[in-house]
Parts: C-alpha cells; sequence; structure tokens
C-alpha cells in the first residue's frame, strides 16, 4: 500500500471532505442511542466499514478526522465481541500505514511530523481531563502489561477480555514502533535528540506514573511463563503468539532508545530534565543473573540477535578476571576482545579461566549462555560477514569441550550437545 | 486509574455515549423505535429473568450475550404472538462453520529421519565421544535442534538442506500436536524458502518442495469441508463444533511463504494459487477462526500478489465466479466481499468482482454492467412483496462494485444509474416503513447518496 504523504496541496479541501466524511460517518453512531447491543455493534461496523470505504479504497482517499481515529479507537477499546476489536484492530492499523504521521521525507533524510495527529495516547497531563477521555496514559498501559502476564490462565475472566486486551496491546506497541523507528533512524543520522525526546516511547516512560523497573519485570516474566497451547482455541494462541512478539518488539525499542539517549548523553545535548533511568538491559542481565530458569526461557524466546549477543556479553563480562584494576571502560585492548563472543569465549581456553568462570556461575548457566550467544552470532554472521564463522565454531568447541576437561562430572547438557553438533557441521561445510 | 473499570467489556458506557458531536443528527422519534422501545422492555424483563435462572443453575458462560438476546427475542414471539413483525430480523449475522471432523492425516511423508546424511555426517565425527549421538536417539536430537531454532540456522548457514530434512520437517508443521515442534519447522521452512528472495544472502538450495496436493490433504485432514455441499450454515448454539488443529496457523503462513517466492519458485499453478485463494475467503466465514483474521488476509494478498500480471485478470475473475455460484445469498456474501480488504491495487479489483458476481448471480443477469444497474433502477421497493434484505445486499455489493474500483470513471452512465439507484432506495422507502431491513436501506442509500454527490 502507498504512503499518502503529500497531503500539502489540497489540504483545505480534504479539510473539508473531511468534516463532510466525519459528519456523515459518525452520525451512524450516533443514530443507535442507547439500542439493543446488536443493532449498535452492527451501527459500529457499518462505521468501520464507511470509513475503510471511504479513507483506504478510493485512490484519492480522505483521511479520517482525529474524531473518527478516536471513535475507532473506541470501538477497538470497548468492542464487546470479537468480530468488532478485530475489525477495528485491521482497520486502524491499515489507516496508520496509509496515513503515517511521522515519516521520512522522500529523497531528504528530512523527518516530517504531521502536526496535531491522532494518538492513541496522552501524556499531556498526569490528571485525568474528563471522563469520556479514553486515550492511554502510561499507568494503564504499565497495567495493561501486567494483565498480559495474569491473562492467560485466570479461567474467571472471560476470553473476550483476554483477546480484547492482546489486541489492544498489539495494537499500542505498534503505534509506539510507527513513531520511534523512524524518528530513532533520523536521529543516527543527525543526532537531533529533540525528535526522540518527543516520541510516544520516551514520553511513555518518562512519566512519573510508570515503575518502569517493575515495567520491564512484568515483560520478562510475561515472556517467560509457560504457555500450553493443547486445548486452547486457535485464536487465543495466534493472539498470544501475536502479544508476545509485540513485547519482544517493546523490548528492542526500548533498549534502542537507551542506545540513543546513550549517545545523546556522550555528545551532551541531554539535559537534566531528560531524566536517569536505568537502562533496560541493565535490568534484565540483572534479573536474569538471579535465575537460571527465567535466563533460559528468555533467551529462547528473545529473538533479536543483535542484543541478545549484547545481553550474553554483558553477562559474562560480568565474571571475566580483569588484569589487574583496570575497569571495563578502559580501553585496554584486553577490553576491546571482550567486546566480542569471539574474544570472550577465548579466554575458556585458559583452563583457569575455564574453571573460574564456570564454578561462579555454574556449568549449566555457562552452557546456555555460550549457545545463545553462539546462535545469535549466526544470525548476524549470516547477513554480514563479520567475525569468520569458522573461527567463533572453533572456539565455541573449545569452551564447551573445555568444560569437560575442568571437571569430569560436568555433564553436557542437551542444549550443549546441540551446540556442538551446529558447530562441527557449519565448519564440515565450510571446510 | 483502575483498569478494570474502562477496560471491562461489560461496561459499555463509553460506548453508547460517544462525545457530543459537532452537528448531531437531528432525532425523530419514528414509529419502530416506539415498538422497539416495547421489545427492548420485555427482553429486558426476559433477560433478567434468565440471569436469575442462569446465577442459580451456577452454569454461567460468558459470552452468550447474543445468545441471551435470541432467547429473549424468541420468547417475546412465544409470549406476544406478533410473528408478523417479529419473525424476520432487522439484523442477521454471517458465519459458516467450515471445519467438520478431523481425520487421520494420510502421512504420505513419514521420513526415514535415521538416515539422513546431517546425522550420519556427524556420528563419524570425532565430536561424537561428546554428544554420543546413536541410531536410537537421532530422531529425539533432531527435534531438539528444531525446537531450540538451531536446524533453522544451520541449514540458513550452510545454505543446502536434503530431501529427508524437508519432508521430515514439513510433516511436523502439518501434523504435529506439539505446538514447540510444529511453530519452529514453520519458522524452518518460511526462512528457507524466503531466503530464495534474499538480494544479499545466499538462497538455501532445497532439494525437495512441497505441493498443492500436500497442502490440501493436510486441509482436508483437519476437517476442511470443501465441497460447498458440505458447508453447514452455522446456528449460534452450534458454535461447539471442534474447528481446525492449531496446525492450521503453520499452514496459512507456509502457503503465505509458497507464494511470495513464486517469481523465483513456482510451487502452484495459477489455478492452483485461485484454489488456495477461495479456501482463504471461505475460511474469513468461520467465527472460530477470527482471532486469525490478520493471517488470513496477510495470506489472502500473499496469494493475490504472486499471480502474474498476464494470470490475474482472469484468475481474478474466476475466483470470484466460483465464490459467488457457492456461497449462500445471506449476509455471507456481504461478508466475503468486506473481509477482502481492499488496501493494494489487486485486493480492490478482488473486492469488486466477487461484488460483481454476486450481483450477477442475484441478479440472473450474465449481460452488460449496464444491464446490471438497469435491473437494479427497476427495482420497485415500494411493492410490498419487495424483499428488502435482497435489495439491502445488492445495495452494499453494488457499491463495493462500483466505488471499489474505477468502473465509475470509466463509464460515467453508471454513475448517473447508480445515483438513481440510490435516489429510489432512499425516496420510495418511508422514513416510517416497517418492513424488516426498509430503514437500513433508506440509511444506507442516504449516507451513499452524500458520497455520491460530494465526488
Amino acid at each position: 500500500m502507498s504512503k499518502e504523504t503529500k497531503g500539502n496541496t489540497s489540504r483545505a479541501a480534504m479539510n473539508t471532505y473531511g468534516a463532510g466524511l466525519e459528519a456523515n460517518t459518525l452520525a451512524m453512531l450516533d443514530s443507535t442511542g442507547a439500542k439493543d447491543n446488536r443493532d449498535a455493534n452492527e451501527d459500529r461496523l457499518q462505521y468501520l466499514e464507511a470509513v475503510r470505504a471511504a479513507s483506504l479504497v478510493p485512490v484519492n482517499g480522505i483521511p479520517p478526522t482525529n474524531k473518527m481515529y478516536q471513535a475507532m479507537f473506541r470501538i477497538l477499546r470497548f468492542g464487546r465481541t470479537l468480530e468488532l476489536v478485530a475489525a477495528s484492530f485491521h482497520l486502524l492499523t491499515q489507516l496508520h500505514q496509509r496515513y503515517p504521521w511521522v515519516y521520512m521525507s522522500d529523497g531528504k533524510h528530512e523527518l516530517e511530523i504531521v502536526d496535531e495527529a491522532w494518538s492513541p495516547f496522552n501524556f499531556g497531563s498526569d490528571v485525568d481531563s474528563g471522563e469520556k477521555d479514553i486515550s492511554v496514559r502510561s499507568s494503564l498501559f504499565q497495567e495493561l502489561i501486567q494483565n498480559m502476564n495474569k491473562g492467560v490462565d485466570e479461567s474467571e475472566e472471560s476470553v473476550l477480555k483476554i483477546l480484547g486486551n492482546m489486541f489492544l496491546f498489539k495494537y499500542l506497541v505498534h503505534v509506539l514502533k510507527l513513531d520511534f523507528t523512524p524518528r530513532n533512524q533520523v536521529f543516527e543520522e543527525t543526532m537531533n535528540w529533540s525528535l526522540l525526546k518527543e516520541s510516544s516511547l520516551n514520553l511513555l516512560l518518562a512519566s512519573r506514573r510508570v515503575n518502569f523497573k517493575l515495567l520491564m519485570k512484568d515483560c520478562l516474566s510475561t515472556m517467560c511463563s509457560p504457555f500450553d497451547a493443547d486445548g486452547k482455541s486457535t485464536s487465543l494462541v495466534e493472539l498470544h503468539n501475536g502479544m508476545l512478539s509485540a513485547m519482544k518488539e517493546l523490548l528492542v525499542m526500548i533498549i534502542e532508545l537507551d542506545a540513543s539517549k546513550k549517545k545523546a548523553d556522550i555528545e551532551g545535548i541531554t539535559n537534566r530534565g531528560d531524566g536517569v533511568r536505568t537502562p533496560a538491559l541493565e535490568i534484565i542481565v540483572d534479573e536474569l543473573t538471579y535465575d537460571e530458569y527465567l535466563l533460559s526461557n528468555f533467551l529462547q524466546v528473545f529473538d533479536d540477535p543483535k542484543w541478545k549477543l549484547e545481553i550474553v556479553l554483558q553477562y559474562l563480562t560480568k565474571y571475566i578476571p580483569k588484569p589487574s584494576v583496570r575497569t571495563r571502560r578502559s580501553n585496554t585492548p584486553q577490553g576491546e576482545d571482550l567486546k566480542t563472543l569471539n574474544g570472550i569465549l577465548k579466554t575458556f581456553s585458559n583452563g583457569t579461566n575455564a574453571k573460574n568462570i564456570t564454578k561462579k556461575i555454574g556449568p549449566v548457566v555457562v552452557q546456555i549462555l555460550i549457545g545463545h550467544g553462539f546462535l545469535a552470532q549466526l544470525t548476524i554472521s549470516n547477513t554480514n560477514e563479520g567475525e569468520s564463522i569458522t573461527e567463533i565454531c572453533n572456539s565455541v568447541i573449545t569452551a564447551l569441550t573445555n568444560l569437560k576437561r575442568v571437571d569430569q562430572k560436568i555433564e553436557i547438557l542437551p542444549f550443549g550437545k546441540e551446540v556442538l553438533f551446529t558447530a562441527e557441521m557449519v565448519l564440515k561445510t565450510k571446510a | 486509574m483502575n483498569m478494570d473499570g474502562p477496560l471491562d467489556f461489560e461496561n459499555e458506557d463509553l460506548l453508547v455515549n460517544p462525545p457530543p458531536s459537532a452537528d448531531k443528527r437531528k432525532k425523530v422519534i419514528e414509529l419502530d423505535d416506539l415498538v422497539f422501545e416495547h421489545y427492548k422492555e420485555q427482553s429486558k424483563l426476559i433477560d433478567k429473568g434468565n440471569r436469575k435462572r442462569k446465577a442459580s443453575s451456577k452454569l454461567y458462560d460468558s459470552d452468550d450475550d447474543d445468545e441471551r438476546g435470541q432467547e429473549a427475542l424468541l420468547s417475546i414471539i412465544a409470549c406476544f404472538q406478533m410473528n408478523e413483525i417479529c419473525s424476520e430480523e432487522d439484523t442477521q449475522e454471517w458465519g459458516l462453520s467450515m471445519f467438520g471432523d478431523q481425520k487421520a492425516p494420510t502421512r504420505s511423508l513419514l521420513a526415514d529421519i535415521d538416515n539422513c546424511y546431517l546425522l550420519k555426517e556427524f556420528m563419524s565425527s570425532q565430536l561424537n565421544s561428546v554428544v554420543d549421538l546413536n541410531p536410537d536417539n537421532g530422531t529425539a536430537f533432531l527435534e531438539g535442534l528444531l525446537a531450540n531454532g538451531w536446524l533453522t540456522k544451520l541449514i540458513l548457514t550452510c545454505a543446502r538442506v536434503e530431501t529427508i530434512i524437508c519432508q521430515w520437517t514439513l510433516d511436523i508443521l502439518l501434523y504435529s500436536p506439539r505446538e514447540d515442534l510444529r511453530s519452529s519447522a514453520c519458522d524452518f521452512w518460511c526462512s528457507i524458502l524466503l531466503s530464495q528472495n534474499e538480494v544479499n544472502g545466499a538462497p538455501v538450495e532445497i532439494q525437495w518442495l512441497p505441493n498443492y496436493q500436500i497442502l490440501k490433504e493436510a486441509l482436508d485432514s483437519y476437517g476442511f469441508r470443501i465441497n460447498s455441499s458440505q458447508v453447514a450454515e452455522l446456528p449460534e448454539a452450534d458454535s461447539k463444533s471442534q474447528g481446525p488443529p492449531q496446525n492450521i496457523r503453520a499452514w496459512l503462513k507456509l502457503v503465505s511463504a509458497c507464494c511470495q517466492i513464486r517469481c523465483k519458485k513456482p510451487i502452484f499453478t495459477a489455478s492452483q494459487l485461485e484454489q488456495l485463494a477461495e479456501v482463504l475467503v471461505w475460511l474469513l466465514l468461520d467465527r472460530g477462526l477470527q482471532g486469525l483474521s490478520l493471517l488470513l488476509q496477510e495470506s489472502l494478498i500473499s496469494v493475490t500478489e504472486s499471480f502474474r500480471e498476464e494470470e490475474w485478470v482472469s484468475s481474478c475473475k474466476n475466483i470470484a465466479n466460483s465464490l459467488a455460484s457457492r456461497v449462500p445469498q445471506d449476509m455471507n456474501c456481504l461478508r466475503i466481499v468486506e473481509s477482502v480488504a481492499g488496501v493494494d491495487a489487486r485486493s480492490k479489483h478482488l473486492r469488486s468482482s466477487i461484488a460483481n458476481q454476486m450481483l450477477v448471480v442475484l441478479l440472473e443477469h450474465k449481460e452488460s454492467d449496464e444491464n446490471l444497474m438497469s435491473s437494479l433502477m427497476a427495482i420497485n421497493l415500494k411493492e410490498k412483496s419487495c424483499n428488502l434484505f435482497r435489495t439491502y445486499m445488492m445495495l452494499v455489493l453494488a457499491e463495493n462494485w462500483l466505488l471499489s474500483s474505477k468502473l465509475v470513471e470509466e463509464k460515467p452512465v453508471l454513475k448517473d444509474m447508480w445515483a438513481v439507484f440510490l435516489r429510489n432506495c432512499f425516496c420510495q422507502i418511508n422514513s416510517t416503513d416497517l418492513r424488516p431491513f426498509a430503514s437500513k436501506v433508506r440509511t444506507k442509500a442516504s449516507y451513499l447518496r452524500q458520497g455520491c454527490r460530494s465526488d
């Protein structure tokens, strides 16, 4: 679907059309009054279909007005049938694709931001402006994530409510992403921090109403809680998977926001008003450090190769003996080595090092970390030739077989065996 | 803010009381409103009774609102004997039950996995002293490799995959009852298929590809009712039917991936693609699969996009023809038109074509567009015997046929005829008309006339 971004030429004309469309379509919702549910739901579906017919289907579609967006979002949030919730979800996401509010201008690497564009979020003030306001505030977003965590197995909650919450969460993350991605892209080229500072994601997390650490913990436990697909409806399983990938996207966005903020900090273009927040990656590594179960499940689910590798590296560097008193930040050659998987794996080739590390974090965790680091590295190497794959495969094999040499009693996990198998077979084909 | 409040689907206040609109339409109390009010009161009373009964029997069904509504309505009919007015409701629901009983899979793919080259080659390596792989634990080991994502990464890195592994993973994708395995197998297939489209990375050399027959057999074993005679209309109460196994999700993703690489590796012929598109539209009619609607729509787009330019026009017509001749002539025929997203050129074309063919079927016409329109114009809506439900369907179909395409731009006469039809719908129906669907036709036509003028 093509984006419609050159709206300036006939904006006045569009406004007139928009106002007419708004009156005509919203009248469909008005005319029901407090009628029977079924009739009202029918009218809502008609409304959604009318917006689709006016804004999406024609080549020169009329963009919906903010009030029309608001009405669609109301249906998504409070719709009482799955049909309504799903239809409003699809329509809204397709409309955002056609009429983006933040986008890269053609040719130039500049960001275009539509003034006063509608958003499902409201970070304007922390005080509720009115009962009728249905915008999502930071606190509600946090509660939604908490609900995701407990949602699935609670039998007393109706399935529709669970499904509705999943649609809502998925939609909100989608909006955050559409807003964040182009801003971050332009930030990386121009170092214009204010673009990111005003992103919905940053505003969401900057709110005093959000307990960031708790939010991260809830994300982690939702992602790691077991989900048994047996006996559940295909809809529920599909939406649960969709919710999980939305949560992964959210985590990756937060981590990328942190990384960009760090860059901006170094450049000295942030100020005290930007606040201080513990980086997400640090919280994640801390949480995983205390919990072997969480570690293994999280790395299993979280599949962004770049940041997964970073998590493994941060975890391992904590336990790798450092020469003398130099801190990690000092730019010694050794410090540089520890920034790559291969560099870290090499420290395992030394028997005493391997023994010390294994003693500290346990043989199981060592295998999980090496394995997932390797898995992430393989994905990255597929796309761009970084470090030579063969070199890494060799280091992985040495590191794991060394564990056995350190202590004969150490069991190689089935997972560890899969790592060895993969490394060996990659070597064979590359040979 | 307490989330239970606003998020509670029982609390409908926010939905029925939208913020005041600037120019709210003037509300006239009509006769059917009064009649409606009367029934609503009655249904409330009965509803209360039902609720009490339900509570005492401790059998609380969470989403039986609609059922309850229907029950109430039925009771009203029984109580007041006003069959003439109530027998035909103003709202009808779409929904078909597309899946019957699951059958045992034919398992044509059962592969002798212990004989695969991958395992054999590793067993000869020195490292096997640590891994301890032998013919007895080979399958279990491969399952671990698959579930943890190693197999996919390994094959993508090596850029080659042997027949046995292909068949084994496809069998898991289509038939395995284990969610971790089938979703990994689905990732595996999607990755190796889509690697064919990679510009930078090396495409995986796939020694064996799935075909239409295998996919169709799988769908058959899921209980899909392929022949229209088997399609059961879904009564509201009969929603307990088994539905398809979870593998349908992987099946859909596989179909999408196969279509997306069609320009590089044609797996399906044009007529097979037509049948797949049709299957997807049928699946969109199953209320049990509503949570999959995004997946279904995406798959449908993958299928329509994969036709070659020279195939598309005739294939689109074939799909529309076949659907129109088989879909029941009720709300379902509107639903299939509306479930085609209409966001890209081809789905607009498909939407328009299906609507057109449905109209042709409804009007028993085989002639020109103009003739179709004049039959619509010739409908006398004042006539008591005029079936307004049919008129309503034709109104919506004509809207989608004309407005999802460039037809009215190419043939201005159609636009004029459309305007006349809309005027008829609006003017020939009195605002106090009590016939079922009378007010629906009138309101819809009134809305569409606005669009007609502003063009």
